[in-house]
Order: structure tokens, then sequence, then C-alpha cells
């Protein structure tokens, strides 16, 4: 018998798809650097100032760290930075500004949309923006009225079709 | 014992049934035994049923908590196979198999064995090679096992999803013949009613709460309902082993988990074989009734509570109806979980620990029921004989100490 | 049939009128009816067979307590087997069947079973059918089972959504109880979610009536909708709670007109339980059959559908609760008789014949109620309604592992407090009556001041009844299961007394009903007869569903490509336009050959021209975990077989990661790219583990802020070049030269069109390799320099069937496919660590067990065979002569398109010392010799290494 024919596309950055009531895009893809260790010394060093952000929680429009454990976050920029990775002391950087796909959901069935998605409270509660949306490892921040999620890019084809079928079908 | 049969079905029909016995004597504890066994499921009152049968011994309790068959035994979805890998491991469960097959007749009480058949499915190629070299091995050991095609298989189970949406696209896989499912209440009873036949006390609502030992030798145990001397002690009490041993100084690799099985309201038949999908991870069957029985991966969180989540139900669930989209008609009726004692390379811990005279059958983990008459045949064999049976001797406690692990998950890639 | 509708009265809408079909039967109902209402006021009285004797059945209930209305319905929505008739709503045009009854349920052929039921009794199945073999007979006794059926071609969508939420106060159960704590939290700002099962608010309020603070019920209700709702509640009808779980976690299933069910997984910080009581029956000759109902239902039938239950009513009772009911039936113009059990109680209603001290004793009819006796003698009746007492719904209390009293007053068992978190109010409490139910669910609710005042305070006299053994004829517990008062005494003449154990030998409360009507009595008739108390006869546990729901409301909107979604490659769109065909492969999609035509020449070809001049793959799935901090080097030499601190910047080295039993879980090669940063590549299917053994390791070994383990794996598109030509065409593609120096296993990265670049010379395929990686979003600028270099050099894209076929040509082995659960790196050839390391190491101890050092143990070893076609996969090798015992199977086999020839690798018993022996191959029956050989069969000494 054949094997299973995979039809639906991974997103691309700029892609928009429009339901009833919610709009998702897949933003471009800007810079973003994973660090651990000692996070307030890498943020110094880096983009001085840039908050830490918890689950749910709203990011500024500059760059901002997305906390992903007490000692990891995802130090993401408008474009990549000109950082070498590797120790620097008293913290790790690797490159990771294409390591994740930028959804963002927008429109009055957000917070509905974001209930069948995650048990997690999404109002920055959370000290840690990581959980599970949709069943996907994801980070998950606000940007004015946009929810942001970051999956791993291999898995935005999975979430994109998720999204479909929670915001397209008879659902209202 | 009454004998069953149409006969005396027949006859006692006609006198409004008051000549049936009970199936098995309450008994009350005596001081001393022969045997004790601690844990009255399937493997406990097998283990008494062939130490009287096979050994001549009767005086021997099996002492129970609880009500007999209430925990795994009472719990499982049913299924028997052995269709597995190491040759160690298929003949232990082919022992058991070739055991149900005559046990209806043996223990005269229908366990309703019906060996519909199983089928391990595969849906890459990868798996498919995997299944080749298990139905090989199945059959250089002795045991009927195939390597079915996709065609066949859709033959056999023709509600299987072959919609071009299906995730998991079925290439066939290992089928044994023989395999099936067995009424799992009807192998505690069956047992029951022929150890105590045979002399055997049944003991229920009765709690072990020590072991006796002295000198390095098991003396008895202390119990709910008083002290009872013994100096064999068999302990075939699943996910509470690990406990009862612990203070004769006995540590077992054991860890407890819950795990759930489901049963849907019943339907006309529409599933003639046991299925399990490597693809969800999701086996079902239909029992006689017409309900689906069906179960998957265990809820991982250590426990002993007899209880799952939802996380774990709708995993299985989704993968019952991603298997069989029709079966998107069908209600949940009864959700229930069982404790599984889980052995770090899934094989089952027989053999003698601790003091002299203390045995040890537990560590099935997921999959027990099928083994029933296997495990009471080889640990009566141990109690009674002070030493393994060949079949046994592989599944020692000592083989984590000697690097001989069995360990059919790994090997074959496949969660048993 | 005997039920008739009302010309007014209800909540159905009398101007639209709904036509449907019951086995063929032409009916017609209303807006608003069940299928339940319709039938009981328009239908035949037998819906339904029992299911061992096939006896006659109809209507006993109102909700989920009712055991014998179960049909297959074909609606809008689709087929649906086994509707429960009291719980789905009728739609024009809906088709109703009987289930397992043939042809139908008024002229079923099995009925004949009830005539040899002295030889069923439960159980009979244990004591017989062995002779010839329980598969004898089960073809015919399967046939014979289940209720309704599938529709093999009816899929119905997985549309159900999951929601999640959390609550401040959960209200399950939207009766007077559950009205008031939702009322007096609401009234405190407390965010409450209210939920019933039923499609309006009001519980039993609904048919029974009833004034809460001096006005209609209904305003009390609409005002504490409003008030839950001002105070950020919620309020859900037509949504059944049937779940409780572990830490405050509640399952509900909630159902929507013309939408897909909703799946809601509640946290609720505290609970009420407010889910009130079902009516019992009563026991007594032929209490099975149709026509014979529930009192309470005949009253919620009436007022909600106006539809009545007969015209000649016989009503028996034991409790001051059934007076209202037959006045509401009297008054209806029904003749009702009302005969209490009890020698006193309350006046008798208007228009009511009360008989006292009277006990039902038997029904009378051969298919239908026909009439009754009553002691003191025979009452014509066409319908007998019966009210045995209450039985609290508890369901969710025990399953949140709350235990039970037995409370005499109530005659029930009730919640013992104290052993549950929740809160537990009215009915489900075991206090009946209107006033006691307000003042307990406005205290569980928290309320402060005084609680809703009902208009009367309402006695709720009862007596216990009980199944009477002394009389004469079949009293029926189990009414779908067919078990009967006899059955228990049986069970417990067989010893079957544990009520666990009676409820399996009898299968007594295993129906679709749960065990609704029938636990109570198999409960009070086993302690009848083993003399002890219903509490210490125990109960059953109580599990999850509290009521069955469907299948796919749980199961959600998993399935198809949302089912275990697999990871897809930043280029895919790219290798489709080449012409890819996919397959998954460790949880990614892959191309697995490129073109049309058959897999394996595909794979030959590509294989092939790999060999003679370059193939291009995309490896971007293979791992790349960094390891950073001055702990780095440390942490891999604990984790990993063979040792990295050695290795020097700008070098890469094959390693493997062991298991704690010493077994090999991964292997891969280890990049340096300073003093403290290495690449760990795992295997694509054991990124994820291979990390856990590394965090594991830092976090609890070491010093974890020394090193620090990033999974970057995605962030890179990896394209790696293989064959003589390899190096000419990254060349032309413009990758820099000096990168394309490095020596074999040298690394290194750079800046190349002003992006981050790394190049690596590592091999999979024997050849001349490069590994180029660069960070995803410039991967198609990569891709396409190469491809318009590609041509020229005659290079061909190649899937991972042909990537396979080229290691195995060199003996490289596959974790999971060469080696299995036993497999130990000295098994590989790799002993040398294993000799010569001292230091500590992950697994290390398990590598100098007895076992581990057993000459005969299975190594990798490579075979030759005669003839074209490649030895099967997953055959095993046997002696050629001598007992015919596994050695070991074949792990890997293609036909070598470099050697025309087919090539095996294989685990083998002492396999390094049987070099150049024969053996027998060994697949389902047939035999072919082969040669062992060693395992890598092209080009041994490494040469092609460098082009």
């Amino acid at each position: 018998m054949d094997e299973r024919r995979w039809t639906n596309p991974s997103p691309e950055p700029g892609q928009v798809a429009e339901y009833p009531g919610l709009s998702v895009a897949c933003a471009a893809p800007g810079g973003a650097l994973m660090i651990s260790g000692d996070l307030d010394a890498a943020i110094s060093a880096l983009v001085q100032g840039a908050p830490v952000l918890g689950c749910g929680a709203p990011a500024p429009e500059g760059p901002h760290a997305i906390r992903i454990a007490r000692d990891r976050a995802l130090l993401v920029t408008d474009a990549p930075l000109d950082v070498a990775p590797g120790w620097h002391g008293s913290y790790a950087i690797s490159l990771a500004d294409d390591l994740y796909t930028l959804i963002s959901l927008e429109g009055p069935r957000v917070e509905e949309i974001a209930a069948a998605c995650t048990a997690t409270p999404l109002d920055g509660s959370s000290p840690s923006a990581t959980t599970l949306f949709g069943g996907l490892g994801a980070h998950v921040t606000r940007s004015g009225n946009r929810l942001m999620i970051r999956v791993q890019s291999p898995d935005g084809a999975a979430l994109w079709s998720l999204l479909a079928r929670l915001a397209g079908g008879r659902d209202s | 014992m009454t004998r069953y049969s149409a006969f005396s079905l027949l006859r006692e029909g006609l006198r409004s049934h008051r000549g049936w016995r009970p199936a098995w004597r309450k008994a009350r504890p005596k001081p001393a035994y022969d045997a004790i066994i601690i844990g009255g499921g399937g493997h406990g009152l097998a283990t008494a049923y062939y130490l009287a049968k096979n050994h001549g011994m009767s005086r021997v309790a099996v002492l129970e908590r609880g009500w007999i068959g209430g925990g795994n035994t009472g719990r499982n979805t049913t299924a028997v196979r052995s269709n597995y890998f190491y040759p160690e491991s298929v003949a232990l469960y082919d022992l058991a198999l070739r055991l149900y097959e005559g046990l209806s007749q043996e223990l005269n009480y229908n366990v309703m064995l019906s060996q519909r058949g199983m089928l391990i499915a595969a849906h890459t190629p990868a798996q498919m090679e995997i299944c080749a070299r298990i139905a090989n091995a199945m059959r250089l050991n002795g045991v009927d096992g195939e390597l079915m095609g996709a065609e066949e298989a859709l033959r056999r189970i023709p509600l299987l999803n072959q919609t071009a949406d299906a995730r998991y696209k079925c290439m066939g896989g290992i089928w044994q013949g023989r395999a099936g499912v067995a009424r799992h209440d009807a192998v505690a009873w069956g047992y029951a009613r022929g150890a105590s036949d045979r002399g055997v006390d049944i003991i229920e609502n009765c709690a072990v709460e020590r072991l006796l030992i002295e000198g390095g030798r098991i003396t008895g145990v202390e119990t709910s309902l008083g002290t009872i001397r013994a100096d064999r002690v068999g302990v075939a009490a699943a996910g509470a082993t690990p406990g009862i041993v612990a203070e004769a100084g006995v540590r077992l690799p054991i860890h407890t988990y819950a795990l759930q099985a489901f049963v849907s309201e019943p339907v006309k038949p529409c599933l003639d074989t046991v299925l399990l999908y490597l693809g969800t991870g999701t086996y079902v069957s239909q029992s006689d009734k017409g309900e689906m029985v069906f179960g998957g991966g265990l809820d991982r969180v250590p426990t002993h509570a007899q209880k799952g989540n939802l996380p774990a139900q709708e995993v299985v669930i989704s993968g019952l109806l991603e298997m069989f989209p029709a079966f998107g008609q069908l209600k949940l009726l009864r959700q229930w979980a069982g404790v599984v004692d889980v052995v770090p390379d899934s094989s089952p811990v027989i053999g003698p620990v601790g003091p002299e005279g203390l045995f040890i059958n537990c560590g099935w983990g997921t999959g027990g029921f099928k083994a029933i008459p296997a495990g009471g045949w080889l640990l009566a064999h141990l109690m009674a004989k002070g030493q393994h049976h060949e079949i046994s001797r592989p599944f020692d406690l000592d083989r984590f100490a000697r690097g001989r692990l069995i360990d059919e998950a790994a090997g074959a890639g496949i969660s048993h | 049939m005997s039920g008739w509708r009302l010309p007014s009265g209800g909540g159905i809408d009398r101007d639209k009128p709904l036509g449907f079909t019951f086995d063929g039967q032409t009916l017609t109902g209303f807006e608003g009816d069940t299928l339940a209402s319709a039938l009981l006021a328009s239908g035949p009285r037998i819906l339904g067979r029992s299911f061992k004797y096939h006896r006659p059945r109809g209507l006993w209930g109102m909700g989920g307590e009712e055991p014998n209305a179960i049909l297959d319905v074909t609606g809008p929505d689709g087929f649906t087997p086994n509707a429960r008739a009291t719980q789905m709503r009728l739609r024009d045009g809906m088709a109703l069947t009987s289930v397992n009854a043939a042809p139908d349920a008024a002229r079923d052929r099995f009925g004949i079973m009830d005539l040899a039921h002295r030889f069923l009794p439960a159980g009979f199945y244990y004591k017989t059918f062995m002779a010839l073999g329980w598969m004898r007979w089960e073809p015919m006794i399967r046939r014979m089972a289940g209720l309704g059926r599938v529709d093999p071609g009816h899929h119905p969508a997985a549309d159900a959504v999951p929601m999640n939420a959390r609550c401040d106060l959960l209200v399950i159960g939207a009766g007077p109880a559950g009205l008031a704590a939702a009322k007096a939290a609401a009234a405190q700002g407390r965010a409450v979610w209210l939920i019933d099962e039923a499609g309006e608010v009001g519980g039993s309020l609904r048919w029974r009536g009833g004034q809460i603070d001096g006005g209609d019920w209904r305003e009390f209700a609409s005002e504490t909708v409003k008030a839950v709702e001002a105070a950020g509640g919620r309020v859900m009808t037509d949504t059944t709670l049937w779940g409780a779980f572990d830490h405050g976690l509640y399952a509900a299933w909630q159902r929507r007109e013309g939408q897909p069910d909703r799946h809601w997984r509640i946290r609720a910080a505290t609970v009420v339980l407010a889910a009130g009581a079902i009516e019992r029956p009563l026991w007594f000759a032929n209490n099975d059959l149709p026509g014979v109902m529930s009192a309470e239902a005949a009253l919620h039938y009436l007022r909600l559908y106006g539809a009545v239950a007969g015209r000649r009513i016989l009503l028996a009772t034991g409790n001051d609760a059934s007076y209202p009911v037959a006045a509401a039936l009297a008054e209806t113009g029904a003749r009702v008789t009302l005969a209490d059990a009890r020698a006193d109680g309350p006046n008798a209603p208007e228009a009511v014949e009360l008989l006292r001290g009277a006990r039902l004793t038997k029904a009378k009819g051969a298919r239908e109620v026909g009439g009754a006796m009553v002691e003191g003698g025979h009452v014509g009746a066409d319908t007998v309604l019966v009210s045995g007492g209450y039985t609290p719904s508890v369901h969710l209390w025990c399953q949140a592992g709350g235990k039970l009293d037995w409370n005499a007053g109530a005659d029930a068992l009730v919640p013992r407090p104290g052993t549950c978190s929740m809160a537990v109010a009215g009915a489900a409490n075991g206090g009946f009556g209107l006033q006691h139910a307000l003042e307990e669910g406005h205290r569980a609710g928290t309320g402060t001041g005084r609680a809703p005042r009902a208009a009367t305070t309402g006695d709720w006299g009862l007596i216990p009844m009980r199944p009477d053994p002394t009389l004469k004829g079949r009293q029926w517990l189990d009414p779908q299961n067919d078990v009967t008062l006899k059955d228990v005494k049986l069970a417990a003449q067989e010893g079957y007394r544990s009520v666990e154990h009676l409820k399996r030998y009898t299968t007594l409360g295993m129906a679709t009903d749960q065990g609704r009507s029938a636990n109570f009595a198999g409960l009070a008739a086993m302690s009848a007869i083993t003399g002890l108390s219903i509490p210490e006869t125990g109960t059953t546990t109580y599990r999850p569903p509290f009521t069955p729901l469907p299948l796919k409301t749980i199961a959600g909107l998993r399935r198809g490509e949302l089912f275990n979604p697999v990871k897809r490659l930043a280029l895919e769109p790219q290798h489709r336009a080449q012409g890819a065909r996919f397959r998954e492969y460790g949880g990614w999609l892959r191309p697995s050959v490129y073109g049309d035509g058959e897999e394996s020449t595909l794979a030959q070809a590509e294989a092939k021209t790999a060999r003679e001049t370059v193939g291009l793959y995309d490896a971007s799935p293979l791992g790349k975990i960094e390891v950073i901090g001055p702990g780095a080097a440390e942490l891999l030499d604990f984790c990993g077989y063979i040792r990295m601190s050695t290795l020097k910047p700008g070098r890469a080295r094959y390693g493997f990661m062991l298991s704690e039993t010493g077994i090999v879980h991964d292997d891969g090669v280890v990049f340096r790219l300073a003093e403290d940063r290495f690449i760990v590549s795992a295997s694509s299917s054991h990124v994820a583990s291979v990390r856990m053994i590394l965090e594991e390791a830092r976090q609890d070994r070491f010093d974890p802020r020394r090193s620090y383990i990033h999974d970057v794996t995605a962030n890179w598109v990896t394209i790696t070049l293989t064959g003589p030509r390899a190096g000419d065409l990254a060349h032309a593609a413009g990758l820099p030269d000096r990168m394309l120096a490095l020596p074999h296993m040298g690394v290194a990265e750079g800046l190349w069109n002003g992006h981050p670049l790394r190049v690596a010379r590592v091999s999979f395929t024997g050849d001349l390799s490069y590994e180029i990686s660069v960070p995803a979003r410039h991967g198609a600028d990569l891709h396409a320099r190469l491809e318009a270099a590609r041509a020229a050099h005659k290079g061909r894209w190649i899937g991972l069937e042909a990537v396979m076929i080229l290691r195995a040509e060199k003996g490289f082995i596959l974790v999971g496919k060469d080696t299995d659960g036993l497999t130990m790196p000295h098994d590989l050839g790799w002993g040398g660590p294993r000799d010569k390391r001292k230091d500590e190491y992950f697994g290390r101890r398990s590598l100098f067990t007895p076992e581990a050092c057993r000459e005969d143990r299975r190594q990798l070893v490579g075979l030759v065979s005669e003839g074209s076609d490649p030895l099967p996969v997953g055959a095993h090798l046997v002696a050629s002569d001598g007992p015919r015992r596994s050695l070991g199977f074949v792990t890997s086999s293609h036909v070598s398109p470099t050697l025309n020839r087919p090539i095996a690798l294989a685990l083998l018993e002492a396999g390094g010392s049987r070099m150049g022996e024969a053996l027998t191959a060994f697949h389902l029956g047939e035999t072919r010799s082969v040669q062992v050989t060693p395992a890598c069969a092209f080009d041994p000494e490494g040469g092609r290494l460098n082009g």
C-alpha cells in the first residue's frame, strides 16, 4: 500500500491565513540567540535592557529575552546579531536565528483558539514561556493584540494545520 | 466438586440450581502450611493449583488481601500470545499458551479461550524488517509465526483505516494464529476452584503484614488474621511484591505505573482478531459480548493508585479512531487501570530471593495475563523442588548482575 | 401503545411536527422532543430486547439511567449506533431501529431464548462449551451478542475541539442545590462554572416545579445565571461532567447544536457536587415488562413534553415523593391508583385512588403491562409506575477518591465528609427536599447571609424498599443484561459474594446504563443473603466516564496529519521540485528516492552515481547538539564511550553513547570547534534522548554552571556532497577553498556571503564527503548554487534509500537496525575504549559483566550469498548442519551497484571468529547458503575518503 502523502506544507515567512475571527500569520524571521548561564550578564553584554518574559507576557517592539528555563533564554532581536557562538565567560551562546518559526494569532477568537491549544495560563504568570501548544513544544509571548507562538521550524507545518482546523472548522 | 457440563447445567436447571457448590472454599487460615502463596491473582492461584497437581502438595494457602483476581488479573485486556523474539521469552510464553489451550478442560471451567489470531501491524519498511526478524525467531523456536502482507492483513481486518488521509498505512506485520483472548475472571476463578478442590486453602481479606524470618530462613508470615507458619513462601503480588520483600533485604528493580484499559458499548461483531498497531501504540480486540476492549501505553507517573489520567486516555483513544475511523460511532462505556510492575528489561523476575525458602514471581509489567499458567507452573516448580525449571532460570533476579537482560522491547522495537 | 400526548403543555412546539420512523413504522413527534418522549407519546411500547433472553423491553427512565431504549439512529449527523433514546433530540426524518432483535423488537425470533432461561442462569457459559472448545460456539454467540451495529462506511469526522480552562469554583449540576451554590459564590464575586447535563438549568425543578424566595423557580434560576455571568463565570448546559482526575482536573463533554462537540479539561480550584439523585426501581415478579416505568420519569415526560405514560396507571411506592407525581398524572384525566407500601403516609391526592399498606408483587401481561398484583388483589392498569427511593449520584465524589457512608435515614450510600475536597449538596448528599437542597447548596457555595427559601419544606418520608426473595416469579435487577434476583442468590451460593465478584460473575451493572438501577439492588440483595450490612458489603469502584460518551469527543482532532505529525525539512519544496518521493524516517519526512519508477531501481542508480561522480543529499535532521562551557569536554568524556577531551579544535571524531546497561544507544560524530565548544551530531531519531542523557549528567553529576547543552538542529540546513567529484562541485558552487581543503575528519566555521557557514569532512559513505551547513534561511540559496553547478559535475540528488546502500557497503551501522537491545560497542569492533579507558563513563560497569565478557556474543559481520537476489532482512542464521538454533540475523541487505552483487550485514554469535564460515540463512521456512565476511565490503583501506 502507498505510504501517506503529506500535503500540508510548512508556512512561509509573510504567509497569512484568514479565518472567521482569527488571522494567522507566519512572521519573517529576525534574529535569535540561545543563551544559557548567567542570563543577566548575557543580556547586559548583548542587548542591554532587554526584558525577560514569561508565558504569554507582553513583549516590547525591540529585543527581548524569552525565558525557557532558570538558566536558559532565547534572545530575540530584529536581525541576527554579529556575535560569536560559544562560551563567553559566564554564559553560552548558540546561533538560533532560524531555529523557530514565529506564528502570530490575532482577532477576537485568539483566546478561544489558544485555550484549545494549551492549558497554561497565557498571562505572563508562568516564569517560563515554554509550554506545549497544540502538543508541540513552543514559547509563547504577546505583542500588542497578537499572540506570538514560536515552534521549532520542522513543526511549523503541524501548527499551521492545527490552527487551520481549529479556526476554519464549523466551530464558532 | 460438582462437575460442570452441559448435562449438569441441564440437570440443575430443572432443580432451580440448588446443587451448585461454592466454586472455592472460603477457608479460614490454619496455623501452618507446607507452602504459602502471597497474592490471590492469576499467578498466585495458578501456583497453588500446580503445587497441588504437579507436586502433590495440598497443605498450601493462598493469602489475598482483597478478593481473588481483583488486581491486574481482573483489569487487563485479556490477550494471550507468544509472539516474542528471544528464545527464553518464547519458551516462557508459549508454555503458557500451550497450557491455556488445554486449560478449560483441565480445570473444568470454561475460560473462553478464543484463538482468533493476533496481528502486530507495521506501517514502514523498517518495521516490516523487524517483523520478519521476529517471525523467523518464532519459527526457529517452534512457535507459529508468520509475516503477513498488507493485502491479507486488510482482508482480515477490513475496518482498518485505508483512507488517503490515514496516518499509518498498514503494510502487514507479524501474525500469530494461535494467539487470541481469554476471559480473565474465569482464569482466576477456574484456578481457584481447581486448587481449592485439591485441598488448597484460599483465604481472602487477609493482608500480609510481615514476613517472618529466623536464622536466614523464612518461617511464615504475619497477617491481619494472625500468624501463619510455613517454610516456603512464594510472592506473586505484582506491584506489591517489592514492598513485601523489602524487609527481607531484597531490592527489586521494579517501578509501578498505571496502565489504563477501556471498553466501548457493545456492537455486533466487526473485529475478528487481536490487533496491536505499532504506529499508534494502541491495541484492541472485540469481546464476545461485542465491546471493543482496548489500551495502549502507560501513564508514565509512578503510582499504586489503580487510576489513570486524561492525557493517556486521549492518546490511546485517538489512536484507536485513527486505526478504525468507523469506531468514531462508538461510546466509551468503562475505563479502569491496573498497577503494572515494570522491570528495566520488560521481562519478569522469577526465582529465589533473600532468605531461604522465599521465592518471587513478579515484574510482569503490562504482560502478565498471557503468562499466568506458566508463571504458576514455574513458581510451583521452584517452591516444590527448591530450584529453577529450565524455562524460568533465565528470568532469575541475578540476570541483572550477570548482564543477561532479556530486553524484548529494545530488541524488537516493540513494547509488549 | 398506551402513552399519549396532552393537547397543550410541555416544552415542545406543537406547530413544528417532526416525522420519524421506528422499525419502519412512521410516527410523528414535535420540535423539542427527545426520541424517548416522542416514542412514549405515540410509539409502540416494545423498543428493544434484553441481551440474553431477548425479552421485550420498554422505556424505563428519563436520562442516563435508561437501560432499555437503546436504538440505532440514522439522522442528519449520520449513523449512530446504541443511541440512548432519552438523551437524543428528535430531528425531522430520523430513522430509528431497535437493536439486537431480528427482524425487529416487536417480532424478535430469539424471543424463544427465554423459554430456556432455566438453563441459562448467570455464568452458565463458564460451566459448559468445554467439550468441543469455546471456539466452536463462539461465532454464534458473538452474532447474538452486541447491541447496535457499526456502519463500516461511516467515518465520523475528528472534529471535537479540546478546550482547556481554569475556574475558581466548579458547580456540577444546576438543580436547586447547584443553583444556590452558584448564586452564593457569584454574590461574592467568585468566577463560577455551572454545568448541567440537560438542555437547560433547573434539574428536577423543571418537572417538579417549586417556589423559591416567593417567586417561581425560573426567576431564581435566571437571576442565578445572570449573577454567574456578571461575576465572570460561565453557565454550560448540554454539558456532561464525566470524569474527575488527579490534581483537580475535570473532563466535560459539551454538545452544541449544529457544531462539533467540545471536550473540556477544566482545572477547578474548588468543586461543589450537586448532581442529584436517581430514582430506584421496585422489584417484583415481571418487573421488566414494557409499561413499567420510573414514576419520576413519568412526571418528567408529562411536564417537559406533555407526554403521558398511560391511561390506567398504577403507581407503587414507599415514599412521599411519589404523591405529587400521582396528583399530576390524575390531572391529565388518566385513572391513577397509588399503592403505598406504608401503612401511613400523606393524604391522598385529588382524584387518586390510594391503597395503603399495599406492596406491588407482580406485573401481569405477556409482552406489555396488562395489569398488576398488589397485596390484596388485582389492579387493572396499562402502566405501572414505581419508586423504590433515590440513589444519590456520588460517582464523581468517588472518582475523586471520596469514600461513602451508609445513611439509614436516606436509605442510601452518601459521601463521607472529609474524604474528598469536594463539597456536596442536595440530593447527591442524601438530602432530598427543596429547602434542604437550597440551604446546603448555599453553604457549599460559601454563601453569606440567609439561604434561598422554598415555599414548603416538603417532607420526604420513606421506608427502605428491597427485593423480596419470597415472591414467586423472576425479579429483574439488571434489565439490559437480564440479571435476576435468583442470579444474585446463585452467585452467593457459589461463593461470588464480594461486590466485584458478583458484578463480574452475573454481569450485573455492566450494561450501558452502568448499573444505575442495578447496582443498589445487587448490593441490597447480596447484603440480605450474606447477613452483612450494606456498607460492609461494599460498593464497586466508580470510574470515568460518568455516563457513556463518544470516543470521538475524547479523541479530539488528533487524526491524519495531526496525529504524530512528522517534522518537515526546510528544503522540502526544493526536493519536491526535484521529484523527490517522501517517507517518514525517524520522525522526519525525508526523500527516499528521486523520480518515478521502482524504488529500489532508483536507489541503485542514485548510489551508483554517488560512487562515480557526486551525490547530494539533505542531512539536516542529523542532530546538532552544542555542548558549550569549560566543563564541556569533561561532560562528553563521561557521557560518551570514546573520549572527546583529546580531540583538537577543528577536528571531528566518531563516538558512541551507551545506555546505563552498556548497550549502544546512539552513534555519531562529535565536532570540536573550540576548547569549550563541541557539536554532538546525534542520529535524527535520537536527538531528544541523547540530549536528555547529556542534560542529566550535566545537572546531576557535574556543576551545571560549567557546561550548557543547546539542541539547535533545526537552525541549520545541512547538505552533504559525497563522491569523487564532491570537492569540484563544492568549489563550483562557490564554497571557500580553505574549507574544502580540510583534512578528513576536519571541521571549520566561517562567514560566506555574509552569513555563517560550517563545513565538515565526515563521511557516511566512505567516499570524499562534505557536510555543508548554513542557517536555514540561507538553505534555499545554498541549494540554488549547488543546483547551478550540479549538472556540469554529473551530480545527482540522492535519497535516504541510496545513502543506506552506500553506508552498508562500508559496513557502517545504523543504530537500531544493525544493533539491537543487546549490542555493545565491542560487538561492533570498537573494543578499544573498553580495554583502555580507566576513567568512569556512562555504562562502563555493564561492559564487564559476565555476559558482556562472553566469547560468543553477537558481533557485526558481513555476508555474501549466491545469486543476484539480496538476502531478506530479518532472516536468521543457523548452522549449516546441526540443531536449528538461531545464531543471529540479517540486519541490512541490498544489491550493491558498486560491487554488482548483493551485500548484507548481520549480527552473528562469535561472528568475529567465523570469517569465511558457511552458514544457512533461514527466512519463513526457506533457506539459502551464506558465507561470513568482514562487515566492510568496499574499500576497506579507506582510500576513497580523499577522492
